[in-house]
């Protein structure tokens, strides 16, 4: 109720100042006008006694008997007129030669000074004085009354502007903010909480409106993102379908030819084809692919059945110093120097918790590492860096932003000296089966595995690859301590 | 002279077995590795006078596929027999043999499969290059 509160302030305020102004002015109006009264009275009143007194004095020539008659008269007119004082003062006592009518207010009184001639000399003056005592009265009365109307006019009115203010204006608009407080708690209704027709009714009807036109976006936009959410389900889905049917096509490829090798070694063998030293050169041949098909076989099996998230920690600093403790031997006979690089002083880096089970990242690294090691035929240098820092996921096509915001990481990089990975290879290097490698020298299922290990733990993987070597990055959510 | 075969496949083991296994039963074998090298190998030998009378490849091999080495070979003329070995026979592999012709065989083989389905592709084509 600020407003109304303020508007009625300052209504009570205006009105009491006018109020004041006309009242002040009014009353000295009204002194002027009773003064003025008060000198015309004494006028008239002076000049009829001034000529009785003439008269008097015309009349009877002995100035003693005329001064008796005067007093006499002057005495008649008190007794008769009971406001004013009627006096006489003789020629010789009179103040001055002064022969003109004299009035003026002396001493809380008004008092009109009549000079009286009979014939060319004055024979003494009129004098009549009149206490404005009562004009006082009348005035003190006046500004009294005028007050208490003022303080009444002021007060009703102020009562009266609260009153309606707060009926007009008050209620409604504290209905119209407490509506859009509701907007903002996304409690979202089209109703308009005030009906009047004027101006709040008309806001409170827009205000309602656009509460109503949000609920819908709202509703549409949750709409959506269900949709699309759903879509990109169905995607992954599919994707799955789609890995599975490579899944299919890689493993009839992978175990055709070293089963076409066996049937062959077999069928020579067994139609005696080959004989002494050249069958059991067959028998060995059938032995290495049939070693061969186990491994793919294996390979296919954790690639197919791998592990759900564990939603276990490790520390990512010692899994990938036990990962290069494990392949040092296979390292140095390939001329690869290694190095492990992580927060913290060298001899005691700070541990970087990953949200990623212990063994998954094991065969990550050492997949990647052995990847790396191969690469570098002719030696050169192996790098595992840890770090940590705030990374955003790169967001799935049609994926809601859902990416949008950075997450603590630890991010772990592998990179290597080697030639490098052609750019026209690297976009498929995590694909199942993708491999620039002839047939029986790996399955190119390695960094599949690792892409979909990485991913199962709610992470991601990136590769920058030239000239110079190649650095695989991995991120991995970081474990609060 | 024996019938001379080119045969493209990028295991190693799996190329000796067969080439063996055809040169006794009197067929020369030359090996190759990859689409590129089998491209190259049939020009060379064409260039040299020699007559290839049957081309055996692999369809899936790093960097150049059988298929698209094949169409290659017969765009540049050459019209000599082919026979494609896969591991997936899909759809759209078995649709490209069509086009060129070619007998299409699943892995795994065996040895009798292949000496027979050479003898047919040699036989029923004895045209030159």
């Amino acid at each position: 109720m600020k407003l109304v509160a303020k508007y009625t302030l300052a209504l009570g305020l205006s009105l009491g100042v006018a109020l004041f102004a006309i009242a002040y002015v009014r009353v000295g109006y009204l002194r002027g006008n009773l003064v003025a009264d008060m000198r015309r009275d004494q006028l008239v009143i002076g000049n009829v006694l001034r000529e009785g007194v003439a008269n008097v004095w015309r009349d009877v020539p002995d100035p003693e008997r005329a001064t008796r008659e005067t007093r006499e008269l002057i005495e008649r007119a008190n007794g008769v007129v009971g406001t004013s004082y009627f006096a006489w003062e003789a020629a010789a006592t009179a103040a001055g030669a002064d022969a003109a009518d004299a009035q003026a207010i002396e001493g809380g009184a008004f008092v009109s000074r009549l000079p009286v001639r009979a014939g060319a000399a004055r024979v003494g003056t009129l004098v009549i004085r009149e206490s404005l005592g009562d004009v006082e009265d009348v005035i003190r009365t006046d500004v009294a009354t005028s007050g208490i109307a003022i303080a009444l006019i002021v007060v009703f009115g102020a009562v009266a502007s609260a009153v309606l203010g707060a009926w007009l204006v008050g209620r409604p608009v504290a209905r119209l903010v407490e509506h859009a407080r509701r907007i903002g708690r996304r409690e979202l209704s089209a109703t308009a909480v005030v009906r009047t027709r004027d101006e709040l009714g008309a806001l409170a009807a827009e205000l309602g409106a656009a509460s109503g036109a949000l609920a819908e976006a709202l509703a549409r936009r949750d709409a959506e993102t269900e949709a699309r959410l759903a879509a990109v389900d169905q995607l992954r889905h599919s994707e799955r379908l789609s890995t599975v049917g490579k899944l299919a096509a890689g493993i009839a490829h992978e175990l055709g030819t070293p089963l076409s090798i066996v049937a062959g070694h077999a069928q020579m063998i067994a139609g005696g084809e080959v004989v002494g030293d050249d069958a059991i050169a067959s028998a060995r041949a059938i032995d290495l692919e049939a070693t061969r098909m186990g491994k793919i076989v294996r390979q296919l099996l954790d690639f197919a059945r791998r592990k759900g998230p564990e939603g276990t920690s490790c520390d990512a600093v010692e899994v990938a110093r036990r990962c290069l403790r494990l392949l040092g031997v296979m390292a140095e006979r390939g001329g690869v120097r290694c190095a492990i690089e992580a927060d913290g002083p060298a001899d005691e880096p700070a541990a970087a918790r990953a949200h990623i089970d212990e063994d998954a990242l094991q065969q990550v690294l050492t997949n990647l590492a052995v990847n790396a090691i191969q690469a570098m035929s002719g030696g050169g240098a192996l790098r595992i860096r840890v770090t940590r820092e705030a990374a955003t996921a790169p967001s799935a096509p049609g994926a809601p932003g859902a990416a949008a915001v950075p997450v603590p990481c630890v991010r772990v990089d592998v990179a290597d000296t080697g030639p490098g990975i052609p750019a026209d290879v690297l976009p498929h290097i995590f694909e199942p089966f993708f491999t620039t490698k002839p047939t029986g020298d790996g399955t190119g299922l390695g960094l599949a595995v690792v892409h979909g290990i990485v991913g199962d733990h709610g992470g991601w993987i990136g590769v920058e690859s030239g000239a110079d070597g190649t650095t695989f990055s991995i991120y991995l959510r970081e474990e609060p301590p | 002279m024996q019938p001379l075969i080119v045969l493209a496949d990028d295991s190693a083991e799996l190329r000796t077995l067969l080439a063996g296994a055809l040169e006794r039963v009197g067929y020369r074998v030359v090996q190759v590795g990859t689409g590129a090298a089998l491209i190259d190998e049939v020009h060379r030998l064409a260039a040299e006078g020699e007559h290839v009378r049957l081309i055996i490849t692999d369809v899936r091999m790093p960097g150049m596929s059988g298929v698209d080495a094949a169409t290659a070979i017969r765009a540049a003329g050459l019209a000599a027999p082919l026979i494609f070995m896969t591991a997936f026979g899909d759809a759209w592999t078995r649709a490209r043999a069509e086009q060129l012709g070619a007998i299409l065989l699943d892995k795994p083989l065996g040895l009798g499969v292949l000496r027979s389905a050479v003898q047919r592709a040699i036989v029923e084509s004895p045209g030159q290059l």
